[in-house]
């Protein structure tokens, strides 16, 4: 990796400062070559008052120029910072120039991450919260990311590897060498049991962490008229929808993206649901089930006091919020009941919709779709083991817990690492 | 000058199996000892098998080989390991006599008409243009042949530790080879060094019998499929167990400055499954007890090989622990144990048919390649005496596949990955473990033994007869619709209205057959994702480890003397670190649209993909 790269790191929107960053065996040389006032050797970790020059020599910026020699840097390599102000025409500019340095080309996306990894500064959990953090919309998000690039995935990872490594040597320890481990020594079940409520803990937090990269959709639906659209502007805090008493107003699927207790989410408006619509008003209801269909959660809107059964039977109750609308019409009432204009119960459903999609306060663990798929492998392979102790062999018992190490280590995307004999020899007295 | 086909070095329990496959196949074979008496001598403890161990043996004699038979000949007592813990676990051990197992061995070496032993110790391996051409003895003698397999054990530059004092020998009583090591140099060979270890031998008269619990060997069954059960002598032998003290650990601790292991005296690396008593003492203070398995070396023999007290303490140290055990109060030592040290050569100079990559025609097998004990020694001897027989008679050699044997697993393992410990083998070193059993070995491997013309035809018929009653009670099964009621937990063949008539071993299989079908295909399936996703990525065939930059120069030369030619092996590859490997790959599958020389590309030379057939089938 002896090539220098090169990236604008601030946004590419004027601001009152811009960044230029370098990382590489070149990134001196190469911004050297472009400035005026950068002393050789620089002082490490010394912000230079530097003079930007453009080819014929004229000034283009004035900055600040920080060196941090290797491999005491954010990717362990000679990193390179000149702070600029932030104009984007401008910042390109430099850019191009450091781009004349032979050795230097265009960073691709996350390769500073990337090389910090390569080079031993973050492992894969703090490289990928990094491009996680980069990528927050909400707070949770930031929060999450935050967490994990100060190693709470990590850690919980590592503790996940090191309870399934001793129960594996364990079990390996009494089959290599049966006269020295014998059954009533085993406590295969209750560690079993430990480490399956751990992945499963996991796995839920790997699905709140998934809400906060992919922010999920809650589709407002029920019958025409239910007051759905009111509902959403109230929830929204806005005048997006146009409302109307008459029925069938709304055609087509409305979306607005809000930010509630710190969670990101699609809000969507769909038209009422009924039978006998006119051509339009039916191609939008056919849009408002397809949102239904792909929907995290259907917030069900049927008026107080009238029927409910036809429009819960649409979706099915682990996905459905049921509220009654216009509170005013009937004193009476289950469930959540809101009262779109004056804004009664509007905050109760807003903490109802993120209870729901969010149970918890943990704020989840980020993982990718590979990741994901992983460690749905981790838990069957653990569900089998389970069964094994039970109904079948401590040798199906080993051979279910090497196939979920295996998972593991996909997972946590280091290798094979340290053989399990290496664990049994480390922990377990055998041998003659 | 003398000729032979085949020259075998050393007649120990892997020089015996070389020997013996070579002179089956037809050919004139000359097999060297330094002691015509001491042939197939059990060097350590009296027995044959154990875990993994036990696979080997039904492998090997499936394939043609000979330990089973001589074990099931000198057996005196018999245990089955992990009897509740699976039938692929589950594993034979044979206490034998250890003289009339050398006399089983030595009878069937004299029983091969083109099988001649010669007494002397070969001190030179003569070779022209890369290729062996025979040995020169010390006594001046030369023999020319056209394959030679070396088994010298512990042999090579053999150093011998009780306590402080040394001596130079491979074996107690026996001298040690001094030629040979620099003979293998000069062929372009590198040797490392290990050590091992063997305990005390009692004396049986001296032990109080009474304070220790009595282990009775269960009812004897056969280990070789040649082995007529009905033929099988009963048990002679009782064996007992006993423990450490705290008082036996007092005397270690205060006598650990006396050990040449913790004194720095040893420099070879021991193996870890077999630590010393001490070694145990200091790493485990918080075991209150050892446990030592008495042995009696034979029903009239006056020894007994105690294990779980492998030392190298001096002589008045292990008498002094040992009288601290229970029962060994006052204990006689016949031998007192000791520690050798010994050149062995690195396996992964070797091909997968032991051949040496740097020598054609000479082929390493045993403890010389890093092993440790007689079934790996055997298992490995008799693939090295098959192929450097093969190759004289111009045939194919014979590589199994890691799905078809635990033997392939540790020749696999052997040049693939090399030793860093004496290598031991363990079932869980293969990823096919639950379908290599000791008993279907029968079936994985008779075939391969009877198309290499070690398995007589009759034999080969007798087995396919034998699957064939399998075949046809799985069929039975099937057609009975009763396949799911045999996989409950705790429902044997016997217990189904209109079973077939088996024997027990037959009845067994069936049972495991239909039991493990699920679990069989589960594991298979989980395979064949990870070898999808991670075998399918080959890596550039011209890849230059040396260059990838970060990488530590240990690493680098892992991965250049290793040759990983997917992002699977890679991954499998031991003694990379997790941030190494990541940079490896990362480096190999680099995009080529970067102007890089190296590109992975899906499929490029995919790894065949392993076999999914169950071996059963």
């Amino acid at each position: 990796m002896s090539s220098t790269i090169v990236a604008i790191a601030t946004g590419p929107a004027t601001g009152a400062v811009g960044i230029v960053r370098l990382s590489g065996p070149a990134a001196v040389d190469a911004v050297a070559a472009i400035t005026r006032g950068l002393p050789s050797p620089p002082t490490p970790r010394f912000a230079h008052r530097v003079t930007v020059v453009a080819a014929d020599g004229a000034a283009l910026d004035d900055g600040l120029c920080l060196v941090f020699p290797a491999p005491r840097s954010l990717t362990g390599e000679t990193v390179v910072e000149l702070q600029l102000h932030g104009s984007p025409r401008l910042l390109a500019l430099v850019q191009a120039r450091l781009l004349e340095h032979p050795t230097v080309r265009l960073a691709d996306p996350g390769e500073f991450t990337r090389r910090a990894w390569v080079n031993g500064k973050v492992d894969l959990t703090r490289a990928q919260a990094v491009a996680a953090l980069v990528e927050a919309r909400s707070e949770r998000a930031v929060r999450a990311a935050a967490a994990a690039l100060g190693g709470a995935t990590a850690s919980r990872l590592g503790g996940l590897e090191r309870a399934l490594r001793a129960l594996h040597a364990e079990v390996e320890a009494a089959l290599e060498f049966p006269q020295d481990v014998e059954d009533h020594e085993l406590t295969v079940a209750p560690r079993l049991a430990a480490l399956r409520a751990d992945a499963e803990a996991l796995a839920t937090a790997a699905g709140a962490g998934a809400l906060l990269s992919r922010e999920p959709a809650v589709v407002l639906y029920g019958p025409v008229n239910a007051g759905k659209s009111t509902l959403f502007n109230a929830l929204l805090g806005e005048e997006r929808a146009l409302v109307d008493p008459s029925p069938g107003t709304t055609r087509d699927v409305l979306e607005a993206r809000v930010e509630w207790q710190g969670l990101g989410l699609q809000l969507k408006d769909t038209a009422g649901l009924r039978d006998g619509a006119q051509a339009l008003e039916a191609r939008g209801i056919a849009r408002g089930r397809a949102a239904l269909d792909e929907a995290a959660l259907a917030v069900c809107v049927v008026p107080a006091g009238a029927a409910r059964a036809p429009w819960e039977a649409e979706v099915l109750a682990e996905r459905r919020l049921d509220v009654a609308s216009k509170s005013d019409l009937h004193a009476e009432g289950p469930g959540l009941r809101v009262h779109q204009h004056d804004g009664k119960g509007l905050e109760a459903l807003r903490r109802a919709i993120v209870a729901r999609l969010a149970p918890t306060a943990d704020l989840g663990v980020l993982l990718s779709d590979r990741q994901r798929a992983s460690l749905e492998q981790l838990r069957a392979h653990l569900g089998a083991a389970a069964e094994a102790e039970r109904l079948s062999t401590l040798e199906v018992v080993a051979g279910e817990l090497a196939l979920a190490s295996a998972a593991l280590a996909e997972l946590t995307g280091t290798g094979a690492g340290r053989d399990v004999l290496d664990e049994v020899f480390a922990r377990f007295c055998i041998g003659k | 000058m003398d000729r032979a086909d085949v020259i075998v070095v050393g007649l120990g329990h892997a020089g015996c199996e070389a020997a013996l496959a070579c002179a089956r196949l037809g050919l004139d074979v000359v097999a060297v000892t330094l002691k015509a008496e001491r042939i197939a001598v059990m060097s350590c403890n009296p027995a044959i098998g154990g875990t993994a161990k036990g696979h080997l043996v039904r492998e090997l004699d499936a394939l043609g080989g000979e330990m089973a038979r001589a074990a099931d000949l000198a057996g005196t007592h018999q245990v089955t390991l992990n009897a509740s813990r699976g039938p692929a676990v589950r594993a034979t051990r044979v206490l034998c006599d250890r003289d009339a197992y050398a006399r089983a061995m030595q009878g069937a070496l004299a029983a091969e008409p083109t099988l001649h032993v010669l007494e002397g110790e070969v001190a030179a391996l003569l070779s022209e243009g890369g290729r062996v051409t025979g040995v020169a003895l010390a006594s001046g003698q030369q023999l020319a042949a056209r394959a030679v397999v070396v088994t010298t054990g512990t042999f090579l530059q053999a150093l011998m530790h009780v306590g402080a004092e040394q001596s130079v020998g491979g074996r107690l009583g026996d001298a040690a080879a001094t030629g040979l090591s620099a003979s293998l140099r000069a062929l372009g060979l590198t040797l490392g060094r290990f050590k091992t270890g063997t305990p005390p031998r009692l004396r049986r008269d001296s032990i109080d019998w009474a304070r220790c619990t009595p282990q009775p060997s269960e009812a004897r069954r056969p280990f070789s499929l040649r082995t007529d059960a009905a033929t099988l002598p009963a048990p002679t032998v009782t064996c007992a167990i006993t423990h450490t003290s705290a008082a036996t650990h007092a005397v270690l601790r205060e006598n650990l400055h006396r050990s040449p292991l913790f004194q720095g005296a040893i420099t070879g690396r021991g193996p870890r499954y077999c630590p010393s008593l001490e070694d145990k003492v200091v790493r485990f203070p918080e075991k209150g007890r050892h446990t030592l398995f008495l042995e009696p070396e034979g029903p009239n023999s006056p020894l007994v090989y105690p294990a779980g007290v492998s030392t190298s303490l001096p002589a008045d140290v292990q008498l002094r622990f040992l009288r601290t055990i229970v029962g060994l109060e006052a204990v006689e030592v016949e031998r007192f144990g000791y520690a050798v040290e010994y050149d062995f050569a690195p396996p992964t100079q070797l091909r997968p048919t032991l051949e040496c990559k740097a020598v054609g025609g000479l082929f390493l097998a045993g403890q010389l390649n890093g092993t440790s004990g007689y079934e790996e020694a055997a298992f490995q001897g008799l693939l090295a005496g098959l192929n450097a027989g093969l190759q004289v008679r111009g045939a194919p050699p014979l590589v199994l596949g890691r799905h078809e044997a635990h033997g392939a697993v540790l020749l696999d393992e052997l040049v693939t990955h090399g030793v860093d410990e004496p290598f031991r083998m363990f079932t869980s070193r293969s990823e096919h473990r639950l379908t290599l059993r000791e008993g279907n070995a029968e079936w994985r491997l008779r075939a391969h033994g009877h198309r290499a013309g070690l398995v007589k035809a009759a034999e080969h018929q007798r087995t396919l007869a034998r699957r064939a009653r399998v075949d046809a009670a799985l069929g039975w099964l099937s057609a009975a619709r009763l396949e799911s009621t045999l996989q409950r937990p705790g429902v044997r063949l016997h217990d189904l209205p209109g079973h077939p008539d088996l024997p027990g071993d037959l009845a067994d299989e069936v049972e495991t057959e239909v039991k493990y079908r699920g679990y069989v295909a589960m594991a298979l399936a989980s395979r064949d994702r990870l070898s999808r996703t991670e075998d399918a990525v080959a890596l550039p065939e011209d890849m230059v480890w040396a260059e990838v930059p970060g990488l530590s120069a240990e690493s680098r030369e892992t991965l250049t003397r290793l040759g990983p030619r997917t992002v699977g092996d890679v991954r499998r590859l031991r003694g990379l670190d997790p941030a190494a490997l990541e940079l490896a790959l990362l480096y190999a599958l680099r995009p080529v649209s970067r102007g890089t020389p190296h590109g992975g590309k899906l499929g490029k030379t995919p790894r065949p993909p392993e076999s999914s057939t169950n071996p059963e089938s």
